[in-house]
């Protein structure tokens, strides 16, 4: 395979050293070190070389990081690294990325021939966009796990978090993020949609009910699960007063019953909200055609509004009536609290940004989890979202 | 080992003292070295946010499709060409024990798990449960046999402890895992003289050769029912009818080749995949002899203005066979110009009669264009060419070199593959699974492809869909980042909500 080039003077071969094992898993450390040992074994014995380092596609900090790290493994090799013009060698590095990650590359040249060396570099994996503060602390939430897996809901209890994903549950502790110390499969009944959606319940005496499209499953995490048919209703609110029917094999409902009351058909919707108390009161839906629609005390259905956002939800608050709601951004999603006036929707506070919300539940007290998928790496992040409800401005005064 | 004047003259940032340079100077060189990166990098960046859409999956409509292939027939016992239509469309239909994602990785599908055994002579699969065939039978070991009993004579089969295992006393057993992942090996179930039934997300409710083609939604589909109903893909239409047809809402995903995105109106949704094709001039029939015209080729070749006007700076020019985003290292192939190495080599080659030959496919518009520009590159290095329409008339000489589309996947030793045995090549490529975490052995498999000296890479090149405004899909990258055709992950929106208050 070598070819001659009679032609330009001083060009090189490349010569492949015997293919270095570098996996993914390797640590930063340990692929500079075996970078090192290949130069080393590459350049003639008692040579100097320069390191020109440059990068495609890395930040100029990990430049600098490997810069240092590579100088100090060569000078330990006893391998002087110098300025370009006393060098015997110039020795070319560059950072460059692939789809398997970040490479680094060594072209090393030596008489008649160019040697090149390539490894994968760990590197600290980027976190998934986490809300940015917000500036009045009305809405705070709190990053609580990350992942690759789905995340459909979440009990929060005191030492531990128990996250739903669609074939098991996850126990997390609370010490630490994405530290699951146990898994329990389910098998829910039949094939689970595209889209799953998914609720995890704990009564008071600690006894766990998982809801899933087609499957009711109740155990505990020491023994396990075990699945039934079911198209029991979900609670949609924490105190269960508004329940709603999913559709078996779909991510959407067609039932809602509220006050424990026989569940009433409703046309297809994502999520809804009551709004008041009373014969006055309103049921407030997330329709699929995207609209809200707004249903009476009878649910009978008065109106439409294009002006709510998504993943509307219900939280307890101690300063009246207040629900979560998504706003789709470009490449965000906003959650926003809202109060609801005269049947629209009134922000109040700043919202909070995250990547794409996937899934809202009321959690206890006033809090609410949320879960939210980042776009580039498709990690799964599970936050506890607070309602700060004294820093609230004054209703009246609005 | 690889020839010298492939090396790279895209040069990195770099940084440090080494460099030569001080302060503003070097930050200078830092920013302008890499140009075709950066253009193809921000073009990206800049489409996919616009694209981005994220609101909650629904379910149900029809997804209208419109592509610019044909196909004459739907059988996924007839091999089909990777990164073709085809190859695209049966997965979502037809399924094997074992797939690939993305990234070329065997992943779990028909079987939920698998292992080799007895020294590579044995591989034994465990098969999902609940798996149900579109005619509503349901899948087993026994109907697993039957649909790939016929398929390759090597491979002993058996149902054994519920499970499936192939037997090679060649020890290739091994091997047959990615052979498993080609929709060739799809697990069917007849139906009729001519018709079988799969296990896919849709299932197929019609077929007219060369123009029409109707999916329907499998209810049962253990992964899941795709979000839309039905999905309707028409064949062989032109871009222009297919734009029409898009702004006048009788289309909700058209093919636009790459080069067109920027001629494309405003209010198209126009998502851009990673640079996936590769554009080429392939020398099958090369004599040994001929090696330095391929490679005075190679260097007259001014890929940065083809790029720069044909390709109307979509993708990048390159010297290398697989793209940067995918390898990380292309930029060590250099796609630079030497047009006075060029006419050093061109010297020493004996002068054709009638000059040489480039061949383009006909129905290629842009390979034309290609094709002609690099007459005018090679006159320029003493080289007389010219271009011939494919399929030539008969009894006509078979070109020199022929301008050749190579459709790439994330799978890079799987696309190295696909290039060697087009190239009729046989070269030392890596084992798919070592290249995975090894990119040594890729490096080494495609330099020894480039040693052959009978492809000369031009572009990589995107390519584009246009979308509706009703299409809609969780994350861009899933459905559209290597042009691949994720049809259950897509789905319509309503009509729009209108007005305000009840």
């Amino acid at each position: 395979m070598t070819a001659r080039h009679p032609y330009r003077a001083g060009l090189f071969l490349l010569l492949f050293i015997p293919a270095l094992c570098f996996a993914q898993g390797r640590t930063f450390e340990a692929t500079i070190r075996e970078m090192a040992d290949g130069i080393t074994r590459t350049i003639p014995a008692h040579t100097s070389i320069s390191l020109d380092l440059g990068t495609l596609e890395a930040s100029e900090h990990l430049l600098a990081t490997v810069r240092q790290a590579m100088e100090s493994e060569l000078a330990r090799r006893g391998v002087a690294v110098v300025r370009k013009p006393n060098a015997g060698l110039d020795v070319r590095m560059t950072l460059a990325r692939g789809l398997r990650g970040l490479l680094l590359i060594a072209e090393i040249p030596t008489p008649g021939t160019r040697s090149v060396i390539i490894a994968l570099l760990s590197e600290e994996s980027s976190a998934t966009g986490r809300p940015q503060p917000a500036k009045k602390v009305e809405l705070s939430a709190q990053l609580l796990i990350e992942r690759n897996e789905p995340i459909l809901d979440a009990l929060i209890m005191e030492q531990e978090i128990l996250v739903l994903g669609p074939a098991k549950v996850s126990v997390y502790t609370r010490d630490g993020l994405s530290r699951g110390s146990k898994e329990i499969p389910i098998e829910p009944v039949g094939t689970m949609p595209r889209d799953p959606r998914g609720r995890i319940l704990a009564d008071q005496a600690g006894a766990i009910t998982l809801l899933l499209p087609r499957s009711r499953c109740t155990g505990t995490t020491a023994q396990g699960f075990a699945c039934f048919p079911s198209e029991e209703l979900w609670p949609l609110t924490q105190d269960g007063r508004l329940r709603a029917r999913i559709v078996p094999g779909r991510n959407h409902f067609e039932a809602a019953s509220v006050d424990l009351r026989p569940p009433e058909p409703i046309r297809s919707f994502f999520s809804a909200v009551r709004v008041g108390e009373g014969p006055g009161a309103i049921l407030m839906v997330e329709g699929t055609e995207g609209s809200t629609r707004i249903y009476d005390a009878a649910l009978l259905e008065k109106g439409a509004s294009s002006l709510f956002g998504t993943h509307l939800t219900q939280i307890a608050s101690q300063c009246g009536p207040i629900f979560l709601q998504v706003r789709e951004e470009e490449t965000e999603s906003l959650l926003e609290v809202i109060e609801v006036k005269d049947q629209q929707p009134v922000p109040i506070g700043d919202p909070v940004r995250f990547q794409t919300v996937t899934a809202i539940w009321p959690s206890a007290g006033t809090k609410a989890v949320v879960v939210c998928r980042n776009n580039a790496s498709g990690r799964f992040a599970l936050y506890l979202v607070e309602i700060a409800c004294a820093e609230v401005p004054d209703a009246a005064a609005r | 080992m690889r020839p010298p004047d492939r090396t790279s003259s895209l040069a990195p940032r770099r940084s440090g003292e080494d460099d030569g340079l001080s302060g503003g100077r070097a930050s200078a060189r830092r920013r302008a070295s890499a140009p075709w990166i950066a253009l193809c990098g921000a073009f990206l960046v800049f489409l996919f946010p616009i694209v981005e859409a994220s609101s909650r999956p629904v379910y149900g409509g029809k997804l209208r499709v419109q592509m610019r292939s044909t196909l004459g027939e739907f059988n996924p016992a007839v091999p089909a060409v990777p990164g073709d239509a085809k190859s695209a469309l049966l997965p979502l239909v037809f399924e094997g024990l074992v797939g690939t994602d993305e990234g070329g990785t065997v992943v779990p599908k028909l079987a939920v798990e698998w292992r080799i055994g007895q020294g590579g002579q044995r591989l034994s699969f465990r098969l999902r449960t609940n798996v149900r065939f579109h005619d509503g039978s349901m899948m087993n070991e026994a109907s697993v046999l039957e649909s790939l009993r016929t398929l390759d004579a090597r491979y002993q089969m058996e149902a054994r402890n519920a499970e499936v295992v192939f037997t090679a006393g060649d020890g290739s057993a091994g091997d047959l895992l990615r052979q498993l992942a080609s929709p060739r090996w799809a697990v069917t179930r007849a139906t009729g003289p001519a018709t079988a039934a799969g296990t896919g997300p849709f299932s197929l409710a019609g077929f007219e050769p060369g123009k029409r083609i109707v999916l329907r939604a499998f209810e049962g589909y253990w992964g899941g029912r795709p979000f839309v109903d039905e999905l309707e893909i028409r064949m062989g239409r032109s871009e222009r009818d297919q734009m029409i047809d898009l702004q006048l809402n009788r289309a909700d995903l058209i093919d636009i080749p790459a080069t067109d995105a920027r001629r494309v109106g405003s209010g198209i949704r126009l998502p851009v995949s990673e640079p996936v094709d590769l554009i080429a001039i392939v020398f099958r029939n090369r004599r040994a002899s001929d090696e330095p015209l391929v490679r005075a080729i190679n260097h007259s070749v001014d890929r940065a203005s083809i790029h720069q006007i044909i390709a109307q700076r979509q993708g990048s020019p390159t010297g290398a066979l697989l793209p940067q985003w995918l390898t990380g290292y292309a930029f060590l192939f250099t796609g630079s110009r030497d047009l006075s190495l060029a006419r050093r080599l061109s010297s020493s080659v004996p002068r054709r009669t009638g000059g040489l030959t480039l061949g383009y496919p006909s129905s290629d518009g842009f390979l034309k264009s290609v094709a002609e520009r690099l007459t005018l590159d090679l006159r320029e290095a003493g080289l007389e060419a010219r271009t011939v329409a494919l399929p030539a008339p008969p009894g006509s000489t078979a070109p020199d070199g022929v301008l050749t589309r190579i459709r790439l996947t994330a799978d890079a030793a799987g696309s190295l593959e696909v290039i060697s045995t087009l190239l009729d090549q046989p070269a030392k490529l890596p084992d798919r699974g070592s290249a995975l975490d090894n990119p040594q052995d890729l490096f080494e498999g495609e330099a020894g492809i480039l040693a052959s000296w009978r492809v000369v890479p031009l572009l990589h090149l995107p390519v584009s869909f246009g979308l509706s405004e009703r299409v809609g899909y969780t994350r861009l990258q899933d459905v559209f980042r290597f042009g691949q055709w994720r049809f259950e992950d897509i789905w319509v929106q309503p009509t729009p909500a209108t007005g305000g208050t009840p």
